[in-house]
């Protein structure tokens, strides 16, 4: 028999994914008993057999003695002890370690155990694979990644569905405040009546009220009640706005564009990370914006929501739904060793131009929406720019899909050197280019610059062979000053021409601060 | 060696000893100016349109790209092959 000890205290996520691994074990023949803080309604239970309510434990020995109790009482057999829980740590496994064969801890907080096998499903780009390196025992092995992210049966092939254009959802799990989201969503319901609104109330949600009386006033808006099954509602809808937590595989595995915030630690992850699973727009302290920004960036994503779709066709990691499946089988078959998440890699549908042997240059792509940011907003290149604060997210969301830049960015073997653009500007009829360029790594030189700027100049002299260069450049930035001397750029400032059209595009650009330079 | 060659050793030598940098004859042609760090990349520049005036070559931005090209001597024999192609 396996028994899962599962904490109910915390939110339902920890059972809900304990409840699709039991309900595979059962498939394969297995008996299982649950063990739980709290009283869970039916619709949650009743494909389970045996639950059981632990009384309230101050410590992780009590609660350890009160589950061997109740072993006893009922007279059970315990080959294996699944835990999940926050609250218990090695002590606990170590003190039923005394009295079952074999203990499997599910985790995704990277602790130390004593488990002999541990399961944690969280995706951290190429540190998955070292996660509990550091305290890990000889003996013990582990399923590390989303291969086993323990999902319904219902998010298995789901990623082929028919969406509707016009249907919101929003989701906080299984509990959440809903009191900032209130606004958000009345906005949307004033701003744009046409979609319809899904908000998906869990079984533990708080700051309801306001919404029921939202919901009376607008019959677009529905609230579901602690629903059995999401699935279909992801597959349905346009948009997902809500925390990230257990959502971030469903919606991978439904592909279902989303804008998604944290609202617990467990929801804080790296942005690379989430790329990798084609989950792109996430800002952590998004309800901590102001309403009518948030807005605008839900409605820019609606208007180019077929963008969104095809960012998340060819991603890194996959979500098959098939994670409960996998984890029971090899919890019930002998481990031969740890498994880990592979992700693919060549995945950016761009045509690549070798500028050398080993460095490339290739069109920049919505998926590169984040690591064009997170270069922008290094330190050493703030400081050159016209703007010199860091660019913010939500901000930078914005600006991505309304932008007619042309971007490129140059990579050495696939990673990302430095991001380089241009736009052309018609005043007056005369066309106009600007550009710039901005390193994505620490390894960038001089001479990166000078075959960006040469491969640059060459590419729009081709393709806007009539345009005239202008650009400011800050005067303490010596070296690129001197490298667009070369390329042939020359000071402009007896132009009065010019100098209007430079000023009128780069109005943040001082005339103390910046040289005002022009090719052409 | 062939005399562009030396020359062009010596030139840089004499642009790295103007900005206090002194590198014994017997090293420099293993010298690595970007390695050594004693050059920032607006010196390196300066460098490189010195040479092109002095010796009135183009060089080519791939041709730095190639971190071996940082030692003066590679540089000086990639110079010299790049005359003898014009």
């Amino acid at each position: 028999m396996i028994a899962i000890r599962v904490d109910t205290l915390c939110g339902l996520g920890h059972f809900m994914r304990c409840k699709w691994l039991a309900l595979e074990l059962q498939c394969l023949g297995e008996e299982v008993v649950f063990l739980v803080d709290t009283q869970l309604s039916d619709h949650l239970t009743k494909e389970l057999g045996n639950i059981h309510l632990l009384p309230y434990a101050k410590t992780q020995i009590e609660d350890a003695a009160n589950c061997v109790q109740l072993f006893n009482e009922q007279q059970l057999i315990i080959d294996k002890l699944i835990i999940d829980s926050y609250r218990f740590d090695i002590e606990w496994e170590s003190e039923m370690a005394k009295h079952v064969p074999s203990i499997i801890a599910v985790d995704d907080l990277e602790r130390e155990h004593l488990a002999v096998l541990v399961i944690d499903s969280k995706w951290n780009a190429e540190k998955t694979s070292s996660r509990y390196q550091s305290t890990a025992l000889e003996s013990q092995q582990f399923l590390l990644g989303p291969d086993f992210s323990m999902l319904s049966r219902a998010y298995r092939n789901c990623a082929q569905t028919e969406r509707s254009n016009k249907e919101l959802m929003f989701s906080l799990g299984g509990g959440g405040d809903w009191k900032q989201l209130t606004e958000i969503i009345r906005l949307i319901l004033e701003t744009a009546p046409e979609y319809k609104v899904n908000l998906i109330i869990g079984p533990n949600a708080t700051s309801v009220t306001q919404l029921h009386e939202l919901a009376l006033g607008h019959s677009q808006l529905n609230l579901i009640e602690a629903p059995r099954c999401l699935a279909n509602y992801y597959k349905s809808c346009t948009l997902f706005v809500g925390a990230l937590g257990t959502s971030l595989y469903e919606l991978a595995a439904t592909k279902t564009p989303a804008l998604t915030f944290s609202i617990a630690k467990n929801q804080e992850n790296q942005q690379t990370a989430l790329d990798d699973l084609g989950h792109y727009f996430h800002i952590a302290n998004l309800i901590d914006y102001p309403p009518e920004q948030i807005l605008k960036l839900i409605l820019a994503m609606l208007q180019n929501i077929e963008r969104i779709h095809l960012m998340r066709e060819n991603v890194a990691v996959k979500i098959d739904g098939e994670g409960a499946s996998r984890v029971a089988k090899l919890i019930t078959s002998e481990l031969a060793s740890s498994q880990i998440t592979q992700a693919n890699s060549n995945l950016i549908e761009s045509q690549y131009q070798y500028l050398t042997d080993t460095i490339t240059l290739r069109r920049v792509v919505d998926q590169d929406i984040n690591r064009y940011l997170a270069a922008r907003n290094l330190p050493n290149n703030a400081w050159r720019m016209t703007i010199t604060k860091d660019i913010d997210q939500l901000d930078h969301y914005c600006w991505w899909f309304a932008n007619r830049r042309d971007s490129y960015v140059m990579e050495v073997k696939g990673k990302p050197l430095l991001y380089v653009w241009h736009q052309l500007y018609e005043i007056e009829q005369q066309n106009y280019l600007i550009g710039g360029w901005f390193a994505a790594s620490d390894d960038v030189n001089f001479a990166h610059a000078q075959l960006v700027l040469d491969w640059q100049l060459k590419e729009t002299e081709q393709t806007y062979p009539d345009a005239i260069w202008v650009a400011v450049i800050n005067k303490e930035n010596k070296f690129v000053n001197l490298l667009n001397q070369r390329a042939g750029f020359k000071s402009i400032a007896g132009d009065a021409k010019k100098m209007a059209v430079t000023q009128h595009l780069f109005p943040n650009a001082s005339i103390d601060d910046f040289n005002f330079v022009g090719k052409g | 060696m062939s005399d562009m060659k030396q020359d062009l050793i010596q030139s840089v030598q004499q642009f790295l000893l103007e900005r206090g940098v002194f590198v014994e004859d017997a090293d420099i042609a293993e010298y690595d100016f970007v390695a050594a760090g004693a050059l920032d990349s607006f010196e390196i520049l300066s460098l490189i349109m010195s040479l092109e005036t002095e010796y009135g070559i183009a060089v080519p931005p791939e041709l730095m790209v190639d971190g071996e090209n940082a030692k003066v001597g590679n540089l000086a024999t990639a110079l010299v092959k790049l005359n003898d192609s014009n």
